[in-house]
């Protein structure tokens, strides 16, 4: 069948001061563009200002050996990347990362599982729920400095906490019972906002889905495993994801609780980045430790969002087929 | 009775948000007046209400350095505020009077406290940022090369030359510490000195004095009980005494306080002095002396609280005042608490001179000058001679005795306040006595450029000795290498001329 492609033939439209269709368009695209330029431009300069010069300032003095003590940035001797190749030989920033991945992971699972096991609990209504959620949410409310020192008092060894176990354990003298301590706080503290996230995550799975488990003869553990579980997979991942990036800027617990000791065999990236700037005021190297941690966490992340990525595809694609 | 709410009368105040933002405003605005004016009615502005102030319109005289900065500071016609910071607990040694130089200057202040964790990030972050937010601080002195260094704090000698704060004068100067270490820098002068913090061996008398304690300890090791001469008797009383919910000793070895505590048993280990560095900058550390004095602090571990890796000054003094704790080095202002109402044993405690090191049949015995204070006028103050003004006022010989008896936790450091009898109730009069042999025979901290940097290396090698995860041996080579990779970065020939400077202010013989 022939097809006669309408546009060629159509003659431009006229407007009554004589300008063709065409015309109108590309002027109205044109101001449009300079519309969304006028009001999106201070917001794109301010981002500039805010996110990028600061990246590119923290480039430039990594390559540089300023020190605040030893007089201005702009005096900084040029040392190119003999900062990154320190941080290579650096065990103190090796055996940090390792020990904050480590409080992280184990934070973060934990914290997930519990905050899953709560929000199942807090799913269905029952009496005085709303009561006992808010008191579970409230160490989420404390500040981190003061859940810090409230862990440091319970720990101390003639504390709560050696009273009911009946020991004189010095928690916060040994670099495994201390790290224990810091992630017990972690844990106490950020559960409740797992729990929040999972929550919101289980009341977004459609109800005649699970009745549908029910009607069909599924278990409650069942209806979980297959229903409610792969539906809140994107959910639980992202709360990971996000959690597990607030986990490894871990600091104040650290810091309260053992200042990174004894020695630094509790030291967390974040504090040991935090000594090195603040305490011996090396600013360029801290800057390239920055820099390499921010690297090696964006890779860390975007695998991760890959991941995420390709189930939610691949789980539209199924729900498609289906 | 059930209550009709068509029978109840109108109730006389409705509770909605905005009659209570009325009432709200309306209470406010008659309190605030009415409490500032019953404030200022109690309050002197007159300065009068410390009846060791002389009266308003009235000259300090004695020695002339109080009226020269007020005279000189009313001239400068500026009412501030002026803003002095300090780290939290600081700021009670100068609060108290600023009403006092308000009336007779007409310069009022104001303080802002800040954590002392935090105090040195936001100090030399403000350096960075060139902020006038302040005028003084107050500051450890050995921060005063890195300060120096960042360009954050005011030379001071014009000033000096000027309103002459008598730093060196015989009768009523600085004590030698202070006027070594905390006032210059390099020759130049930075900052005018305002807290002792000298160091001091206190111990419990009542228990050391006790017929049975003497017996058994000597039947055990074979010398008499006395205050420890040596840092190797300190050990042996602190086990000896150990048990029982007692403690021989609470010297400190956590993050950010144990350097001081080898720096002191380091001190005594060599004669005439035991040196951080040789005149190269090469670290004297890694030493036979550097490692037994590391010792001597391990030896420690089992007769201490076993939370002592965590613990703070406050701790141990608290731990010494309940009667938990027999013996420890600290700052004299244990001395101040312990005689205080908080203390338990009141009246059961004692000073004797530091332990030492028997080296060649003598007995070396060491104090030294750590953490101080010292006020520092901030670099990009608008009004940096009214700063150094109240400085110099404060400090004065007409206010230091007033201000380390009746404010905070400052100790004596003037001359003449050596004799005040006031000083000797708060502080006991065997302090008192021995204060100036100890101000003359205490060393300094590193008090260098990259003090903070050699002296957290130094920490965390420490700590993690104590904690057992390396020897300390090994500990000491480390501190070696990194001492000379900070020189190297530093500079050595500049960090060798602060060094050198800095070693010349060491007591001689």
């Amino acid at each position: 069948m022939m097809t006669v492609d309408m546009r060629e033939r159509r003659p431009e439209a006229q407007s009554r001061s004589g300008e063709t269709a065409g015309g109108a368009a590309r002027r109205q695209a044109r101001e449009r563009r300079r519309l969304s330029w006028l009001t999106s431009g201070p917001l794109i300069v301010v981002l500039l200002l805010l996110l990028v010069f600061p990246f590119v300032f923290n480039i430039w003095v990594s390559l540089t050996g300023w020190q605040i003590n030893q007089g201005d940035w702009w005096k900084a001797p040029w040392i190119g990347l003999d900062n990154y190749q320190d941080a290579l030989t650096d065990s103190r920033l090796w055996g940090s990362l390792l020990r904050t991945s480590l409080v992280t992971l184990v934070c973060v699972l934990v914290e997930g599982g519990i905050g899953l096991v709560l929000a199942l609990c807090f799913a269905e209504k029952f009496r005085g729920r709303a009561l006992l959620m808010g008191v579970t949410i409230v160490p989420m409310m404390i500040l981190p400095v003061v859940n810090g020192f409230i862990f440091f008092m319970l720990f101390q060894s003639d504390g709560p906490v050696n009273d009911i176990l009946r020991t004189d354990k010095a928690w916060l003298n040994d670099p495994w019972s201390a790290l224990f301590v810091v992630a017990l706080s972690d844990i106490y503290q950020w559960t409740p906002l797992m729990f929040l996230i999972m929550l919101a995550g289980y009341n977004a799975v459609p109800p005649n889905l699970r009745s549908a488990a029910t009607v069909l003869g599924a278990s409650r553990w069942q209806e979980f495993r297959y229903v409610v579980l792969p539906l809140m997979r994107p959910v639980i991942v992202i709360a990971l994801i996000i959690r597990a990036i607030e986990a490894f800027k871990l600091f104040d617990p650290v810091f309260i609780l053992t200042g990174g000791g004894p020695g630094t065999s509790t030291e967390t990236i974040s504090v040991y980045l935090y000594k090195v700037a603040f305490n011996d005021f090396r600013l360029g190297y801290a800057a390239a430790l920055a820099l390499v941690v921010l690297i090696l966490l964006s890779i860390v992340g975007m695998r991760a969002v890959e991941q995420v990525e390709g189930r939610v595809k691949s789980q539209k694609e199924e729900t498609v087929d289906e | 009775m059930v209550a009709d709410e068509h029978n109840l009368p109108a109730p006389r105040f409705t509770l909605t948000r905005r009659a209570t933002l009325k009432r709200g405003g309306l209470v406010l605005g008659l309190t605030v007046p009415a409490v500032s004016a019953l404030l200022s009615s109690c309050s002197d502005s007159d300065g009068k209400s410390d009846p060791n102030a002389p009266a308003k319109g009235e000259k300090y005289g004695g020695t002339g350095v109080a009226d020269r900065a007020v005279d000189a500071a009313k001239a400068l016609g500026i009412s501030g505020p002026l803003t002095l910071v300090a780290p939290s607990g600081n700021v009670g040694n100068f609060e108290p009077f600023y009403d006092e130089w308000a009336s007779r200057t007409g310069i009022k202040m104001q303080s802002l406290e800040l954590p002392i964790g935090q105090f040195t990030d936001k100090l030399f972050s403000s350096a960075t940022a060139k902020t006038d937010a302040w005028d003084l601080i107050a500051i450890q002195p050995r921060l005063m090369g890195d300060l120096i260094g960042a360009n954050a704090i005011a030379e001071l000698t014009e000033y000096v030359d000027k309103h002459q704060p008598d730093i060196d004068d015989a009768d009523h100067g600085f004590l030698p510490l202070q006027r070594e270490y905390a006032s210059r820098y390099e020759g130049k002068a930075y900052a005018i000195p305002v807290d002792g913090d000298n160091w001091i061996y206190a111990y419990r008398k009542d228990l050391l004095d006790d017929a049975d304690n003497q017996a058994a300890f000597k039947s055990e090791y074979g010398y008499d009980l006395a205050p420890a001469t040596t840092w190797a008797q300190y050990r042996d009383i602190a086990e000896f005494f150990t048990g029982d919910g007692v403690y021989g000793a609470a010297d400190l070895v956590s993050s950010g306080w144990s350097f001081w505590f080898w720096e002191l048993r380091y001190a005594s280990r060599a004669k005439p002095q035991a040196y951080y560095f040789d005149d190269d900058m090469n670290p004297l550390v890694n030493t036979p002396e550097g490692i037994a004095a590391l010792e001597d602090l391990i030896n420690l571990k089992d007769f201490m609280p076993k939370d002592i890796p965590s613990w703070g000054y406050t701790e141990s003094y608290a731990a010494m005042g309940k009667g938990e704790v027999v013996q420890e080095t600290a700052w004299t202002s244990l001395a101040k608490y312990l005689n205080s109402d908080d203390s338990a044993v009141k009246d059961k405690w004692a000073t004797a001179p530091m332990p030492g090191t028997e080296i060649d049949g003598e007995v070396v015995s060491r104090h030294i000058y750590a953490y101080g204070g010292s006020l520092v006028v901030w670099n990009y103050s608008k009004a940096s001679e009214a700063a150094y003004l109240f400085a110099q006022w404060i400090s004065s010989p007409e206010i230091s005795g007033r201000m380390t008896a009746e404010a905070g936790f400052a100790d004596p450091f003037r001359i003449s306040d050596m004799g005040s009898e006031q000083l000797a109730e708060i502080y006991s009069a065997d302090v008192m006595a021995d204060y100036i042999r100890v101000a003359e025979t205490s060393v300094p901290e590193i008090m260098i450029k990259g003090s903070n940097e050699y002296s957290n290396v130094l920490d965390e090698n420490i700590t993690r000795a104590f904690a057992g995860q390396i020897s300390a041996a090994e500990a000491m080579a480390n501190v070696e290498s990194a001492w000379n990779d900070i020189t190297s970065r530093l500079g050595r020939d500049e960090q060798k001329a602060a060094w050198q400077s800095l070693k010349s202010t060491y007591p001689q013989g």
